[in-house]
């Protein structure tokens, strides 16, 4: 047998080892037919070959699913006529019949040990498949329902899967998270950020408080250069009422240090005072006071409010008719103006109270005030 | 069943799990090694101290990181029931950290807290003789029945569909492993399943099992250089590494002497059980040798 696929292999050399064949032929004891090499090379004998290769495959062929069981052993017959066969050929002709012969009985024996079982209980397929339909359609009679559902629980029951999570936030991203690192990036960049911007800004505030500070000081000087005069007279400006307002504030923190003193005076030295009350406000210079003079309660600090409005303007428009206003005009730099809503800063001018160590009057603009000390 | 049933909870709440997860570093000194497992976690101890000496010095806090990334990356691809490779680990969650005995110390670790905290198993797929293939899958490791019980979230179209599988692993099985697609069609036509036509429960069912069952690993499909009668290429289908980590070789054959009203038999099912403890044994020697 061996001996016999050596052979097969080269179909070359064929001729070559028919005189092996023949050696064997005399050395195997069940054959012990003879062939010569005329006898082998005869064309009527080689179709004759030619016909029953043909045979042997074709029967091959019909019997397979026969032959693929793995209790049948006639794999092993075929096997054996084809290896009698194979002694009485001599050319490439048969021998390429018989290379095809012996590709189908691989084939076949290939399929044959697939379905050796190796298992201790041989079940069939189709025996399965048969026990598993009558367990889903119990009713064979019925059109095909199949219950998958039942038997389905039963099997689901042998999966040891992982349960499957669904989160609300979404399915689960394969990409590592790169939170942390990213987030201290940005930390340190906003740091910068924020130093620039903290230099550049201005503070118009900051400067107005400053120039307050002078304006208050101009005040004082023509105050000084005055030393007394009618408090309205001084305050007013014919050609602002913001400017008069102003003026009143000014004064007001004059009061307010003691360095200008307000009094009521009987005798008036306005030239033009009307029908109104003989005494009217004045305003005039004074030493502001010192700290001992607080402890020891010489002096006291008093408050009073001044109303103001346009009314009032009108009326000292009508009293001061002509004249140029004592503490000129300022110059206003409207870039400056920030409305109180935007400003950052906590200093406030639109309310101050103002305590004045003598004096009734306490100023402030644009209040409303009931209180109110003509 | 005590712990049983607390790593069932920890599985019905697996979100609070993975932060839980990320606080408990300490946890796995404290962690008593069963017998098998002994030789193990003291080699991963070893392991893990010659990490800490080793040039690149990777901070414990990193391990840890690296430790939750892997498990977060494991947990994404198994809702698709994708395997996770190593080396989609290596090049996803490792990236610069290429240290080989670093990243078994981190799979170590992986394996310990997937066991832990979530009651899965992070196990290593054997391919024939070679015990180490690369490729994990996350098996559940509550048994059945509390599983059933607590924690099962598969709908009656996934039961469906399991059975599906169970039948034809069943024929898998029965047939040595191995089944033409032509006569597994022909003897699933008989429970309904027609060639061609949309099937009432599973829809384009041959996709089904030509795409999405063999995508899943639950079986494997084969080219063979034969080919069937009309003259198209044949597959053989043979059963998948998932089924065997899932179902397991015993289960499917008990499934089929089920079909067939009878028990299975004792000493066949021994057989397997061994043979099957035994493959898991040699592998887990084999991966801590490769690491």
């Amino acid at each position: 047998m061996q001996a016999h696929r050596q052979v097969e292999d080269d179909s070359e050399e064929e001729e070559e080892e028919e005189e092996e064949v023949e050696e064997e032929v005399e050395e195997e004891e069940e054959d012990k037919v003879q062939y010569d090499e005329k006898t082998l090379k005869d064309p009527s004998l080689r179709r004759n070959l030619r016909l029953q290769y043909r045979d042997l495959i074709l029967s091959t062929q019909e019997q397979k699913s026969e032959l693929i069981r793995p209790e049948s052993d006639g794999l092993l017959k075929v096997l054996k006529s084809g290896d009698m066969l194979f002694k009485q050929v001599s050319e490439t002709r048969e021998g390429a019949m018989d290379a095809e012969f012996l590709a189908n009985i691989t084939q076949i024996g290939l399929e044959q040990t697939r379905r050796i079982k190796t298992t201790f209980k041989n079940y069939d397929v189709s025996e399965f498949i048969h026990h598993i339909r009558r367990k889903m359609n119990p009713d064979e009679e019925q059109t095909k329902q199949y219950d998958w559902a039942t038997l389905g629980a039963h099997a689901s029951s042998l999966f040891q899967t992982t349960p499957s999570v669904q989160f609300m936030y979404g399915p689960l991203n394969a990409e590592p998270i790169q939170k942390k690192v990213r987030e201290k990036k940005v930390r340190a960049k906003e740091d910068k950020a924020e130093l620039t911007r903290g230099t550049t800004i201005t503070n118009p505030q900051a400067d107005q408080g400053a120039e307050t500070t002078t304006r208050v000081a101009d005040v004082h000087h023509h105050l000084g250069s005055l030393k007394k005069a009618d408090f309205y007279q001084f305050i007013f400006n014919r050609d602002s009422f913001s400017q008069t307002v102003e003026n009143l504030f000014h004064t007001a923190f004059l009061v307010k240090e003691g360095l200008a003193r307000t009094a009521t005076d009987d005798t008036s030295s306005s030239s033009s005072s009307s029908s109104s009350s003989s005494s009217s406000p004045t305003v005039s210079l004074a030493d502001a006071p010192e700290e001992g003079d607080y402890t020891n309660k010489r002096a006291k600090k008093r408050q009073c409010v001044v109303k103001f409005d346009m009314r009032m303007f009108e009326t000292l428009q009508k009293r001061f008719p002509d004249g140029r206003a004592i503490i000129p005009t300022r110059k206003t730099d409207p870039s400056l103006y920030i409305h109180p809503s935007l400003s950052t800063t906590t200093t406030s001018t639109t309310t101050t109270s103002t305590t004045s160590s003598r004096g009734k009057k306490r100023a402030a603009p644009e209040s409303d005030d009931d209180d109110d000390d003509d | 069943s005590n712990s049983n049933k607390t790593t069932c909870l920890s599985q019905a709440n697996i979100m609070s799990s993975q932060r839980r997860g990320r606080k408990r570093p300490d946890s796995d000194e404290e962690e008593e090694p069963t017998p098998r497992k002994r030789a193990r976690v003291s080699s991963s101890q070893a392991q893990s101290q010659s990490t800490s000496t080793s040039s690149h010095r990777v901070s414990e806090e990193e391990k840890e990181l690296l430790i939750s990334e892997v498990i977060r990356y494991s947990l994404a691809q198994d809702v698709h029931k994708n395997p996770i490779k190593r080396e989609d680990l290596t090049k996803n969650v490792f990236k610069n950290h290429k240290d080989r005995k670093l990243i078994g110390y981190v799979l170590d670790q992986t394996k310990k807290k997937f066991a832990e905290i979530f009651g899965y198993e992070f196990r290593e797929v054997s391919k024939g003789d070679k015990k180490t293939s690369g490729v994990f899958i996350l098996r559940n490791m509550i048994n059945s029945e509390d599983r059933v019980k607590y924690i099962d979230t598969s709908t009656e179209h996934d039961k469906q569909e399991r059975l599906l599988i169970m039948i034809i692993l069943g024929m898998i099985s029965i047939n040595n492993n191995s089944i033409d697609n032509d006569i597994l069609f022909e003897q699933l036509h008989r429970l309904g399943l027609e060639s061609g036509t949309l099937h009432p429960v599973f829809g384009e069912w041959e996709k089904l099992i030509e795409t999405t069952f063999t995508k899943q690993k639950y079986i494997e499909k084969h080219k063979t250089k034969e080919q069937s009668k009309s003259g198209k290429v044949m597959y053989v289908y043979s059963l998948g590494d998932r089924a065997k980590v899932e179902i397991g070789r015993r289960n499917i054959q008990e499934f089929v002497a089920n079909m067939f009203g009878e028990q299975l038999d004792p000493v066949q099912a021994k057989a397997i059980e061994m043979e099957e403890e035994k493959e898991r044994q040699e592998q887990e020697q084999a991966s801590q040798d490769h690491d």
